[in-house]
């Protein structure tokens, strides 16, 4: 069976992207409301006139730097120096006629979606190509020869390396970073969200715990919340934060993702009326992490409702995706699956969310391995995904196909105990789907066992509706012994994978009963 | 105007022998010039420039937030200062700066106010932006030799710990072949007490160094105002082969939300940007040089000049040695040896 896409672990640990798209998200804004030393006041008629009396290319370009450097981009006569400039191009240099049209496409926005609009599933396909990720990490590697002391091109490195699930290269390259620029928001977050991913959360916790930054700066200290209770410790800094939150002195945006963690951690404790309290001011000016903790939030406490489409909110995809399987808009749950991979392709969550959700409900195997080959680049023998990537194939018939990704995972390698059971019942059907039963149905009693164990209900629930399913489909003498056991599952269980599942185990039931003996 | 003793010197032969033979038109609205009449004068075949100071015009003219008295007195500090200052430099051996000449009053009978005092200066051909062409015939020897001149300048006046502030292509004058550094209005020197000496940053904000932008000011004032001038130096190379200034170049590869005019948090906290714009910078800066032989040793030049953070500015070994950071006697030398290296390159 596949592994089930965890919906009850989520925190806020900071989403890493590109330094560009970072900033065009505004999460490396200052949060402070006012500058220390306000800015004097600037005139640059003194270059307009220098301008108008001259009516040179050189008059015009120090007019453009006169309004670029004071924030005039907007004059009438900067516009006219500018244009003057793209008119007399062969007397101009490169920077020149770059700043004239600077000037004149100011109002340029970037719309960081534009290259996530077209994406679909099919689009993965293209994904799995790594030759784009390689030619990126040699343009990254040339601008360090040229300046080794910039931290961000050292960050990026590390996010390249990570996307092609390079551990060690991506760990050192960040280390760098961290060395470079250790003060610094933007490394401190995706040093975080690198070593959290690699579950080297003690490492995070101390780098960011010993910052002085995380002292005052609010999206620091929602991220040493985060890596504190995931660690399940309690962190010294929730205080500070809820005065940050309360103060006033920084805006609403700033403060989103302090105000989720807190929540988070609320929410977890039980409190459930200051969660829902910081909750809410995390969505007076919320980000897609904060918009996607409070739709993870959602499921454990029903008194929050979100509807992520309300709130303009920059690449949130995982927030949609998850909303989207909320309300059972599958297809449009599986595209914005894709959209949340290629966002962060160093992520495991999409491709897990994305393979369940075509393996288990759209029952297309198709999708499922699209999503799984695309993940299996940053996540190589990853046992997770092999076994998801063999259910697909096993439940597509290729029984020995999936064999082979199954004996692919290394015997040394550290698997978690839902994900044992797991591998367990997917060799099941492995077995079944290549005609030994007895086989099979030895390792699903094994696995449905296990379940038992670690008393984990909805998984326990999947195995044995899974197991059912192979009965009825090998016709075995079993199937009314299986059957007493699937009655059992309640009707009102809320999840949506054991509701489709045991649909479908209703129905291979009925087209059983109907077949000729 | 007409009723102005400063704007009626025309054809006028002053006390000091000067014939006022053309009223120039003004071509620079700075505060320190705003008071000023220009004219070209001539005496013994010599012709010079003259920079009336209109003592009336705080008369007529109303500033806000300015008293006349606080106006007045911003005047004459001004006169007192370039000629002060002009008369400091020009007896400790500094000779590529464009001096006061002459210093004067003149009192011009039938006005209400009839004293008119002025500063005679070296009459040059224009400023630097009217030598400048960016067109396919780029001359780097005459680009460099006056870079170099102007870094010889600039040298002289650290030297006698003097510190230009408002170094900009309008203040590079042009002397036939030969470059120098106008207006000293804005300098600061240690030994004469100047109306700006308390100042963070004295000069343009056009060109100002990013330090001084985001309100960041190192408190040792030679320090703070060396590294200003090293920063201005760099901006001026880089105007020389862009176009554009320094600043200008970094604010353009700095996103909005890092820019001086919307940063509210510290100077620290923005340094990874700042370098990283800087980096993308200097690779712009390098796409505007044409000649290949040069491209390198510019950038590094530009690189040393003009590093965002005042404490990583200055050539690397002045840095480790002991002495100032921002002494330029390397950076004399280093346009010195491209100067001699595209002198050669045209003799080939």
């Amino acid at each position: 069976m596949a592994n089930l896409f965890e919906h009850k672990d989520r925190r806020v640990l900071p989403n890493w992207r590109s330094f560009g798209n970072s900033v065009v998200l505004g999460e490396l804004n200052s949060f402070q409301k006012e500058r220390i030393i306000p800015l004097g006041e600037v005139s640059i008629e003194s270059y307009i006139l220098d301008w108008k009396i001259n009516k040179t290319v050189i008059h015009a370009s120090d007019l453009l730097s006169a309004a670029i450097v004071n924030n005039f981009k907007d004059n009438k006569d900067v516009g006219d120096a500018a244009n003057y400039i793209l008119k007399n191009t062969e007397k101009s240099s490169k920077s020149q006629i770059s700043l004239a049209s600077k000037i004149l496409n100011k109002d340029e926005i970037i719309d960081l979606t534009t290259p996530f609009n077209s994406v679909t599933l099919n689009g993965l396909h293209d994904f799995t190509n790594t030759q784009p990720v390689w030619q990126k990490i040699k343009e990254t590697k040339q601008n360090i020869n040229l300046y080794p002391y910039n931290p961000i091109f050292y960050v990026e490195l590390s996010r390249y390396y990570s996307t092609l699930g390079l551990k060690d290269k991506a760990i050192n390259a960040m280390k760098v970073a961290l060395h470079l620029g250790s003060g610094n928001r933007f490394i401190l977050r995706c040093a975080t969200r690198l070593f959290a991913h690699y579950d080297e959360l003690e490492y995070a916790h101390d780098f960011l715990r010993r910052n002085p930054l995380t002292n005052f700066d609010p999206w620091l200290i929602s991220a040493e919340i985060s890596i504190a209770t995931i660690r399940k410790r309690t962190s010294k800094f929730i205080k500070k934060g809820l005065e940050l939150i309360n103060s006033r002195n920084i805006s609403p945006f700033n403060f989103t993702e302090l105000a989720s963690s807190i929540g988070t951690v609320e929410l977890l404790s039980g409190s459930t009326k200051k969660s829902r309290e910081l909750f809410s001011k995390s969505m007076i000016s919320p980000n897609d992490n904060s918009l996607a903790q409070l739709e993870w939030a959602s499921q454990k406490d029903t008194h929050l409702v979100i509807n992520p489409e309300s709130f303009a909110v920059k690449l949130n995809y995982e927030a949609l995706a998850l909303d989207n399987f909320q309300n059972n808009k599958f297809d449009l749950a599986i595209d914005n699956a894709a959209r949340w991979f290629i966002d962060m392709p160093f992520s495991k969550r999409p491709i897990l969310f994305g393979s369940n959700l075509a393996s288990t409900i759209l029952k297309d195997q198709n999708k499922s391995i699209a999503f799984l080959n695309a993940g299996l680049i940053s996540h190589p023998n990853d046992p997770q995904l092999l076994n998801n990537y063999a259910y697909a194939l096993a439940l597509d018939n290729k029984a020995k196909e999936a064999l082979e990704q199954l004996n692919k995972i290394k015997s040394d390698a550290p698997i978690e105990g839902s994900t044992k059971i797991c591998l367990t019942a997917t060799r099941g059907l492995a077995f079944f789907r290549s005609g030994f039963q007895d086989f099979g149905r030895k390792l699903y009693l094994e696995a449905i066992e296990e379940t038992r164990n670690i008393n984990n209900p909805t998984l326990n629930w999947i195995a044995i509706l899974n197991y059912a399913r192979e009965e009825i489909l090998s016709g075995s003498e079993y199937i009314d012994q299986v059957m007493a056991t699937v009655s059992k599952i309640p009707k009102e269980v809320k999840d949506i994978e054991v509701k489709i599942l045991r649909d479908d185990v209703m129905q291979a039931h009925e087209n059983y009963k109907l077949k000729p003996k | 105007m007409t009723d102005n003793a400063a704007h009626n010197l025309l054809n006028l032969t002053l006390q000091t022998g000067w014939f006022v033979k053309e009223k120039i038109e003004k071509t620079d609205n700075q505060t320190g010039s705003f008071f000023s009449v220009c004219y070209k004068v001539e005496k013994d075949g010599e012709i010079c420039f003259l920079k009336a100071y209109d003592f009336a015009k705080f008369l007529t003219i109303s500033i806000p937030g300015s008293k006349i008295v606080d106006v007045m007195n911003e005047m004459l500090t001004a006169y007192q200062y370039e000629r002060d200052l002009s008369e400091y430099c020009k007896n400790r051996h500094v000779t590529k700066v464009s001096f006061v000449k002459e210093a004067g009053e003149e009192v011009v009978m039938g006005y209400a106010i009839s004293i008119v005092p002025y500063l005679i200066f070296d009459m040059a051909d224009g400023d630097i932006r009217k030598k400048l062409d960016f067109s396919a015939k780029l001359d780097y020897a005459w680009r460099l030799k006056s870079l170099h001149e102007i870094s010889v300048g600039l040298k002289q006046l650290h030297t006698i710990e003097v510190s230009h502030q408002d170094l900009k292509p309008s203040n590079i004058l042009v002397f036939d072949t030969d470059s120098k550094i106008g207006d000293l209005g804005r300098s600061m020197c240690r030994d004469i007490d100047g109306p700006y000496n308390k100042r963070a940053f004295t000069g343009d904000n056009t060109y100002a160094p990013p330090e001084i932008m985001y309100g960041y000011y190192e408190k040792d004032w030679l320090k703070r105002v060396f590294a200003t001038d090293s920063y201005l130096l760099g901006s001026l190379i880089v105007f020389y082969f862009s176009g554009i200034s320094m600043s200008a170049l970094l604010r353009k590869h700095i996103p909005d939300s890092f820019s001086w005019e919307v940063w509210t948090g510290t100077f620290d906290e923005l340094k990874v940007y700042l370098e990283d714009g800087f980096a993308k910078a200097l690779i712009e800066f390098e796409g505007n040089i044409n000649q290949i032989e040069f491209k390198q040793e510019l950038k590094t030049l530009v690189e040393y000049l003009c590093h965002p953070f005042p404490e990583k500015r200055g050539h690397p070994r002045s840095i480790v040695c002991a002495g100032s950071n921002y002494n330029l006697e390397r950076f004399v030398t280093m346009l010195d040896v491209l100067k001699r290296k595209a002198e050669l390159i045209i003799k080939q």
